[in-house]
């Protein structure tokens, strides 16, 4: 048995660094606060009542027609694959996924030179069409987390209902979407923090959003105080959505129980509705995924003469370089917290601190990126400016800021997953807290892990808003390269680095699907 | 265990790696990264000095702001932006007589800035439904004559907040806000899309006119699903019997650091040089400020054709002191914030 005072010491070291880590994840909220209230000049609300309104205005329609777009296609999918047996049932189940590996400002660029080029008779440069491009690159949020929840649901419910006379859509509207609610209303609020903070497909279709206007603010208007403004205004509908969240998961908590049974049996198809069903689906898979991959491939190979290729391995080395960084810290910090909080029970209350950490992700990207670049500039100290300059420190912490939410929620729900009389069983035998995280918990962790790492790097590869403000010198990645060609209408010239993203992209992807329906062995 | 600590070895290498070149120039701009590294190449091969660049497309002037000596030269498309740098304190002079000897009408009277290239903020019109005479200035366009026909980007765009800043200085603040109304009343859909968005709405009749720089046509002539628009319209020099058209101004200068000094004058010598002039005008289709070199053929070719005051491309620019122009910026935003211009 270990003395008192070293277990003492040990909580007040965690504690600290518990301290240490929300007040790096708050100070930029500080940042922003300060921002926004710090001019003299008057507010941005007050000066431009209505610039400020058009933006929210346009970015709450933006948010609505997205979600209306991803909920159709993830919900809608989702219960296909899992309630039905069809031929090519296993292949849609896995490509479904496909079109997340392709970033929404590559499809946005690809949509509008469609319209562009090939005489494609619709628009895709209104709110409409940018709700059309981001629900179809963000459903795939939707979809995942939601056949692994329809596979879950258990039989007995849906014969219960059957027996008292309830029809198939009302089977469908109050048990398989009701015992769902709590996924579908979680994995919305990821859609709606996406498009908050979307840049690319703003920018390239010509909307305009609160985060569009950030940029407008901050470096045309040079007016930081209306970024910051905006970016709390950005911040506070996700906020808003998670409050009412919170509050509607409670009250429906109550009603759901622990699986037990056996999962419904898939409804054989044949003839007329298979057919539907392969249709619908594919075209799903043909527009968000097979079709932009084509004609990014077609002008890879057509003009590949246009852009030189000698700096190709140092963009693929840098962004793999940044994604992993990133990856490799916010996996092991987030396993450190999670841990803390497990196995020491003093700890437990600052779950509920921990919670905080879910903000940052709904911190506009660009906002961060300009907090980190002036907290940056504030240490003068001359030798930590040059690594500022130099590295990619502040980039990979910019990002690891945003996206440790992924890794610390699924290790949070790994760990809550564990049983507790394991920790006893511990106790009982002997076990050191080192031993037990080693012999118990990692193992059974393995799964929360690999999800939690596979999901930041899906997002991180596609990440731009904080590489292109914090940039260090001789930095490049597959994004910024993207960038610069689409943002002078190159879109050609950026389709081979396209192609290499979204290559990069599919095996996350793909692996992230594969360990999700691991997880629950009669999703597929 | 092996494989982690080497993966931590090189991570933590990479991380902490700083450069040490002997002969180097740190380059902060916002150009496009494809236009402007062939000039830097050229003047490594030449000078042997190593240019190390960040494209910075957004925010190069925040970044000046909390970085200001992180590079010696600061490069960019829109030369305001330079201005704004000066009144931060966030430049130091030049003293290149290459550069100290360029016409007062390039540089910043206390030698802080200088320009690289210019090109006029122009109006295309389409060949069908606009004869030349139909409008001489860009006053015009915003009469009653014009409703429903105009097309404009984002009036926050830095391109036209430089205009509305330079007509601001001509015209005064009053006449600014009237032709900023009438402007908006007249705009055929809400401002969206780049310069080249509204050519192509020019071509596709949804509007008649539009505001654009003149390189796009060179550019739009040069690309094979572009090319249509450009071959849809004219490119029309306004105010050429006035004060003359307004123009864009591309722009270099030295920031406050001053460890390569030496490097980064040699590299600004080089930018003003008839090498990298040359290139610029003939690759990008700019204007160069060395009036011995011949305007490109493109421009020759294509740019105020019609007009008889432009001699082949030649074309009556003003060249309104950006000190008096940026001045008005503020002012602008609050006329366009008033106005609800994008909306």
């Amino acid at each position: 048995m270990r003395d008192a005072p070293s277990r003492r010491l040990i909580t007040m070291a965690s504690r600290a660094f518990l301290s240490a880590l929300l007040l790096l994840f708050i100070t930029p909220h500080i940042y922003l606060i300060a921002e926004a209230l710090g001019d003299e000049r008057a507010s941005l609300i007050a000066s431009a009542t209505p610039l400020a309104l058009g933006l929210i205005t346009n970015t709450l329609y933006l948010i609505c027609a997205t979600l209306a777009v991803a909920l159709v296609l993830g919900i809608s999918s989702a219960y296909l694959v899992t309630h039905y047996s069809f031929c090519g049932r296993r292949f849609f189940a896995t490509a479904l996924c496909l079109p997340f590996a392709i970033p929404a400002s590559v499809l946005a660029s690809v949509a509008t030179s469609l319209n562009h080029h090939y005489g494609l008779p619709i628009s895709f440069e209104n709110i409409a069409g940018a709700a059309v491009v981001l629900g179809i690159s963000l459903y795939p949020w939707i979809y995942l987390p939601l056949k692994t929840t329809f596979s879950a649901q258990r039989a007995r419910y849906g014969e219960a209902a059957q027996n008292i006379g309830l029809s198939p859509a009302q089977r469908f509207w109050r048990i398989t979407l009701g015992l769902a609610r709590p996924t579908i209303a979680a994995t919305a609020m990821l859609v709606l923090m996406a498009v908050v903070s979307d840049f690319g497909v703003a920018q390239i279709l010509g909307i305009k959003t609160i985060s569009s206007g950030i940029y407008e603010a901050a470096f045309t208007m040079y007016r930081g105080d209306w970024a910051a403004q905006l970016s709390l205004m950005g911040l506070g509908i996700p906020v808003a959505a998670l409050a009412a969240y919170l509050y509607f998961y409670r009250r429906s908590r109550s009603f759901t129980t622990k699986a037990v049974g056996y999962p419904p049996r898939r409804e054989r198809l044949h003839g007329l509705s298979q057919l539907l069903i392969i249709t619908y689906l594919s075209t799903i898979i043909a527009v968000g995924f097979i079709v932009p991959v084509t004609l990014l491939g077609y002008w890879a190979l057509r003009f590949i003469g246009r852009i030189s290729l000698h700096e190709l391995p140092a963009i693929i080395g840098d962004t793999l370089l940044f994604c992993g960084s990133v990856t490799l810290l916010a996996v092991a910090v987030a396993l450190a917290v999670t841990t803390l909080l497990r196995i020491n029970p003093k700890l437990r209350r600052w779950k509920l601190a921990t919670t905080l950490i879910n903000l940052n992700y709904a911190i506009p990207s660009a906002m961060l990126a300009i907090a980190l670049l002036f907290m940056g500039s504030a240490l003068q100290w001359a030798p930590l400016q040059e690594l500022l300059s130099y590295s990619i420190i502040l980039v990979i912490f910019g990002a690891f800021l945003q996206y440790l939410c992924f890794p610390y929620f699924t290790l949070l729900s790994g760990y809550s997953s564990i049983s507790r009389r394991l920790d006893d069983l511990a106790e009982v035998l002997g076990l050191s807290r080192w031993r037990r995280f080693y012999t118990i918990y990692l193992p059974l962790l393995k799964k929360p892990l690999a999800v939690g790492a596979l999901l930041i790097l899906v997002n991180i590869l596609k990440e731009l808003p904080l590489s292109l403000i914090l940039q260090p010198f001789g930095f490049q990645t597959l994004s910024l390269r993207i960038y610069n060609y689409t943002s002078v209408w190159m879109f050609q010239e950026s389709a081979l680095f396209s192609l290499i993203l979204i290559g990069c992209m599919i095996y996350p992807i793909v692996r992230l699907n594969a360990t999700i329906s691991e997880s629950h062995h009669d999703c597929d | 265990m092996q494989k982690i600590s080497t993966v931590t070895l090189t991570l933590l290498a990479t991380l902490c790696f700083c450069t040490a070149h002997a002969a180097t120039v740190r380059v902060l701009t916002d150009r496009t990264e494809t236009h402007i590294k062939p000039l830097f190449e050229v003047f490594t091969k030449e000078s042997g000095i190593q240019v190390e660049a960040v494209y910075v497309k957004k925010g190069l002037l925040p970044r000046l702001q909390a970085r200001p000596t992180e590079a010696d030269i600061v490069i960019t498309k829109t030369a305001d932006k330079l201005e704004e740098a000066r009144l931060k304190s966030l430049l130091q002079p030049f003293t290149a007589p290459k550069l100290v000897g360029l016409d007062a009408k390039y540089r910043d009277r206390d030698n802080m800035y200088f320009l690289t290239s210019y090109r006029a903020r122009a109006i295309f019109t389409s060949k069908k439904r606009v004869a030349i005479g139909d409008f001489t200035s860009y006053l015009d366009l915003a009469t009653p004559a014009w409703k429903g026909r105009v097309a404009i980007r984002s009036g926050y765009h830095d391109y036209n907040i430089s205009l509305f800043s330079q007509m601001m200085e001509l015209y005064g603040a009053e006449k600014t806000r009237a032709f900023l109304s009438g402007l908006k009343a007249n705009l055929a859909r809400r401002p969206q899309g780049n310069d080249r968005a509204q050519i192509r709405a020019i071509h596709e009749k949804k509007a008649d006119v539009s505001f654009g720089n003149s390189y796009y046509m060179a550019i739009m002539m040069s690309r094979a699903d572009q090319r249509p628009w450009a071959e849809s319209v004219n490119l029309f020099f306004p105010d050429q019997k006035g004060a003359g058209a307004f123009i864009m101004r591309s722009g270099a200068a030295l920031t406050t650091a001053t460890r390569n000094l030496k490097e980064a004058s040699a590299l600004l010598e080089f930018l003003v040089g008839d090498f990298a002039q040359y290139y610029l005008s003939a690759t990008l289709n700019v204007y160069s400020i060395n009036e011995n070199l011949p305007i490109s053929k493109m421009n020759q070719e294509l740019l105020g054709v019609g007009q008889k005051e432009v001699v082949k491309g030649a074309f009556k620019a003003n060249f309104i002191p950006l000190r008096d122009a940026v001045k008005h910026r503020p002012a602008v935003i609050q006329i366009l914030n008033d106005l609800n211009f994008d909306q």
